[in-house]
């Protein structure tokens, strides 16, 4: 393995070294002969700088803009993270998605690390993420990055394939007011309010409220799913300078909803009944989060953020609750003329409190983590504006695993100014959650011998061990003149200790009555595995009125149990749950008279393991912006097919319904 | 690509390695020069090229304290520190070209160098993070600093280049001018939009 890094590391570097010196195609503008008055007149692109600058970052980051969310039409964060190359996006039901990276897709997908202005919203319960209570607007959201691959060495445990970093917009970027709403056939209302005025000379807020309601999508059988969902949510953000030198920022949110599911579940033992219960969940959270940023001077910085986290969720055979206090303090100096030097320190104590029923249990019914960590980044201009190391490492500790190191190494090498080279080895580890310590989940009865029922339940493990990751990652971007950029990344991921289920003996049980027999799936680390994939973005600027976005992701995974595993089935069950291949284009075309016509498409390949076959999704969106004020816009989504299937949820924790063809009409008024 | 499912590890690890190279071979041919459609080529003028020319125009409008300067024939040194969008067309605009006397060079800095010896200071869209520390770093020293990155005139910068209905305009903060000894020529000031104007040093 090690033999093998090195010789990517040294092919990588060998194609750097001839720096050949490429013009763009532009013939030399006689600009300077002009006056100022004459170049205020010119009508120039406005590119988005973002796009325009080739990243040194050494990693597979792909950055969702505002302009992104605009022409995307999505109406929510799952639906605009479709356009990363990588990423695995299935909606399961209305309300419930399953996102992932290279591979590992479930509802319960717990490989990912998801941030709100760098607050992490994963659920230490079962390590994945609650979408439906990060409704933050995305009229509120300044850009979205997602870096596919491990992100451990900063961003700490559970940053194993990938980290999403949601970024709202500062206050002063939100002054005024905006009204936004719409409705359609599947978002039945929508709507944002935002105000934002300033604090004095030195500090600026906003305030915003939005609420949404959609209606049932259908179940397998064309009927409906009863699965309506509608959900409440309120932010407020404000930004104050205290000093030169200090800065602060206080980030409140809070939101409450309600959804529809459809839970297969046993409702009697003897005689074995399964059944699928309509059942409604309530959900609700609050947070606030404080940052302190100190400028010591040009070289260094600090800022100190401490954040406290509720969340609550419940339905009737079901209820969990728990509680987030972190503190996190960063330090980035420049150490010399070549070194850039982060390092930080952080504390996370988390307090979960579950009601369980006979379908799901959590044991103990109340618990506590303490996290504690620390981390070093430092990048070493090796050859400064060609050649960049970065060497990083974060230290955890946490109550279940003790001591967990996750090491990285990168390198950046900046051929020219047109082509960027990057490599990177690193470790990731996915800690347990509090499901995978103590849940016991009640998945189904059936009849067995001498008339006692049979229960088959899976058992959480209080020793279960992490999950591991040595990822090694190599990528290009490049520039082709300026209307096309590239960027395209391969990795080779190698796993051991993943989560497996392993039949447990068999044994009687009479609580709960009457008298069965247990057939027990205990939560296990026999699992390991290769994955191996490509992704491609490409950006064409045809004109200055239309650009093509097209993009691919290719993932092999091979899983296998190790030899003391008796689960035969669960190899294959992972690796055919995520599509081997996606593709999308996406297209934004200005139209005269202020008019812009949007089409995105997404093909997704299918899941052998879970029989879903592939489908495609096209959206298209016309929008209209008579002046600044005001924009308004039909969409439509999901054009292509009456209804098609994304995923079968094999977690068993509710049931899939299909996604439907659908539209809506939406106005947004800024004052 | 059609793969056989490899029976275990050790063997499937170095198959699975070759296949990656192989994909990273791939990857690092396509970027060799290829031939991309004529539609690449533009003849309109791009936002950073327009800039560019707005950089070059600011140094025949704004005056420097003579101290700056070494030497009579001294160049204006043009600094742009981070990430240089102008890819190019800031130098062919600046070359051979010269201001009362002076002729124009280019410098590109890294975030955490000295800042201070350049008249012009370019902050790039990349060190949107360090634009405080930067603009600290050059305090007292006669640079007109000038970004497009939002609300740098407002955080102490000089000048911040706008882009309004496709348009490139710029906003000068006075008080950030003054503080820096720059004298920006009224023809200058009348173009653009001028904050924190303290009308009491009035106008020259």
């Amino acid at each position: 393995m090690r033999r093998n890094c090195l010789i990517i590391l040294a092919f990588v570097g060998s194609l750097v070294t001839p720096a050949h010196a490429q013009q763009g195609p532009k013939g030399p503008q006689d600009l300077s002969s002009l006056t100022i008055e004459d170049l205020m007149n010119i009508e120039v692109t406005s590119v988005s700088k973002r796009e325009e600058k080739l990243s040194r970052t050494a990693s597979a980051i792909f950055v969702i803009t505002q302009e992104d969310i605009q022409h995307s039409g999505a109406t929510n964060i799952p639906d605009l993270l479709r356009m990363v190359p990588g990423l695995d996006v299935a909606q399961i039901d209305g309300s419930t998605w399953a996102i992932s990276a290279r591979g590992f897709n479930q509802q319960s997908s717990d490989k990912l690390l998801v941030l709100i202005d760098g607050r992490t919203v994963y659920s230490p319960l079962f390590s994945g993420v609650q979408w439906d209570a990060q409704g933050v607007p995305l009229e509120n959201i300044d850009r979205i990055e997602v870096i596919r691959g491990p992100g451990a060495s900063v961003w700490g445990a559970n940053a194993v394939d990938g980290v999403i970093s949601i970024i709202t917009k500062k206050a002063d970027q939100t002054q005024g007011g905006l009204v936004s709403g719409g409705g359609g056939t599947n978002e039945q209302g929508f709507g944002t309010v935002r105000y934002g005025g300033m604090l004095g000379a030195r500090g600026a807020y906003r305030i915003s409220s939005n609420y949404s309601n959609h209606s049932h999508l259908p179940d397998p059988s064309g009927q409906s799913g009863e699965d309506a969902w509608n959900a409440l949510r309120a932010d407020l953000r404000a930004e104050y300078g205290l000093t030169a030198k200090d800065s602060a920022t206080v980030d409140i949110s809070g939101y409450r909803g309600g959804e529809g599911e459809r839970v297969p579940t046993v409702t009697s033992i003897s005689p074995p009944v399964n059944q699928v219960l309509d059942l409604r969940q309530i959900f609700s959270g609050w947070s606030i989060l404080s940052r302190w940023d100190h400028v010591f001077s040009a070289r260094s910085d600090t800022s100190l953020q401490v954040y406290f986290d509720k969340t609550d969720r419940s339905d009737p055979t079901y209820g969990e609750g728990f509680s987030t206090f972190d503190l996190d303090f960063q330090h980035h100096l420049q150490w010399g003329t070549r070194q850039n030097i982060v390092w930080g320190l952080g504390y996370r104590h988390i307090g979960d409190a579950t009601q369980g029923t006979l379908r799901v249990v959590f044991t103990p019914a109340a618990q506590t983590d303490q996290i504690f960590s620390g981390f070093l980044q430092d990048e070493i201009a090796i050859r400064p504006d060609s050649v960049y190391v970065t060497l990083g490492g974060k230290l955890e500790h946490n109550d279940f695993t003790g001591f967990v190191f996750q090491p990285s190494a990168r390198i950046a090498c900046v051929a020219n100014e047109h082509t960027m080279l990057w490599s990177s080895v690193s470790v990731a580890k996915r800690t347990p959650s509090f499901a995978d310590i103590g849940v016991q989940f009640t998945q189904f009865a059936s009849p067995g011998p001498g008339g006692l029922s049979v229960v088959a339940v899976a058992f959480g493990n209080p020793l279960e061990k992490d999950e591991n990751l040595l990822a090694t990652e190599a990528g290009l971007r490049r520039e082709f003149g300026d209307r096309v950029s590239l960027d395209v990344t391969t990795f080779f991921n190698h796993y051991t200790g993943l989560r497996s289920t392993e039949p447990g003996a068999a044994f009687l049980e009479s609580d709960p009555a009457p008298l069965h027999i247990v057939l027990p799936f205990v939560f296990s680390n026999l699992l390991h595995g290769e994955t191996h994939g490509a992704e491609v973005a490409v950006k064409w600027k045809i004109s200055n009125r239309w650009t093509l976005s097209p993009g691919y992701a290719f993932l092999l995974m091979h899983m296998h149990p190790d030899p003391a595993s008796q689960s035969l089935q669960a190899g294959f069950a992972m690796e055919g749950s995520s599509p081997a291949h996606q593709a999308q284009l996406r297209s934004h075309l200005v139209l005269p008279g202020q008019f812009q016509f949007d089409v995105s498409g997404y093909f997704v390949g299918r899941l052998p393991a879970q029989n879903v076959p592939s489908y495609t999704r096209l959206d298209a969106g016309m929008t209209w912006e008579p002046g600044e004020r005001f924009s308004f816009s039909l969409v439509g989504q999901n054009l292509l097919q009456d209804h098609h299937l994304e995923t079968t949820n094999p977690d068993l924790i509710i049931q899939s319904n299909l996604m439907k063809r659908s539209g809506y009409a939406k106005i947004v008024w800024h004052f | 690509m059609k793969m056989k499912r490899k029976a275990h590890t050790s063997s499937g690890l170095s198959r699975a390695a070759a296949l990656w190279l192989a994909l990273l071979a791939t990857v690092c041919c396509a970027s060799g020069p290829v031939a991309w459609p004529a539609a690449a080529q533009s003849s309109e003028p791009t936002e950073y090229q327009v800039k560019a020319a707005f950089l070059f125009n600011f140094t025949k409008f704004v005056d420097w304290p003579e101290s700056v300067f070494a030497d009579a024939h001294a160049p204006i040194v043009l600094g742009i520190v981070g990430e240089d969008p102008f890819d190019g067309d800031l130098g062919q605009i600046v070359a051979g070209q010269m201001v009362k006397g002076r002729a124009i060079s280019i410098r590109k800095y890294r975030f955490g160098e000295d800042l201070r010896h350049c008249q012009i200071l370019f902050v790039g869209s990349s060190e949107q993070m360090h634009i405080p520390n930067i603009l600290l770093s050059v305090q007292g020293a006669s640079i007109l600093t000038v970004s497009d990155v939002d609300q740098f005139a407002d955080s102490g910068g000089v000048m911040q280049f706008v882009v309004e209905q496709s348009r490139v305009h710029f906003i000068v903060n006075w008080d950030a001018a003054m503080r820096a000894h720059l004298e920006i020529s009224a023809k200058l000031l009348a173009l653009a939009r001028v904050i924190n104007r303290t009308e009491s040093r009035g106008v020259n």
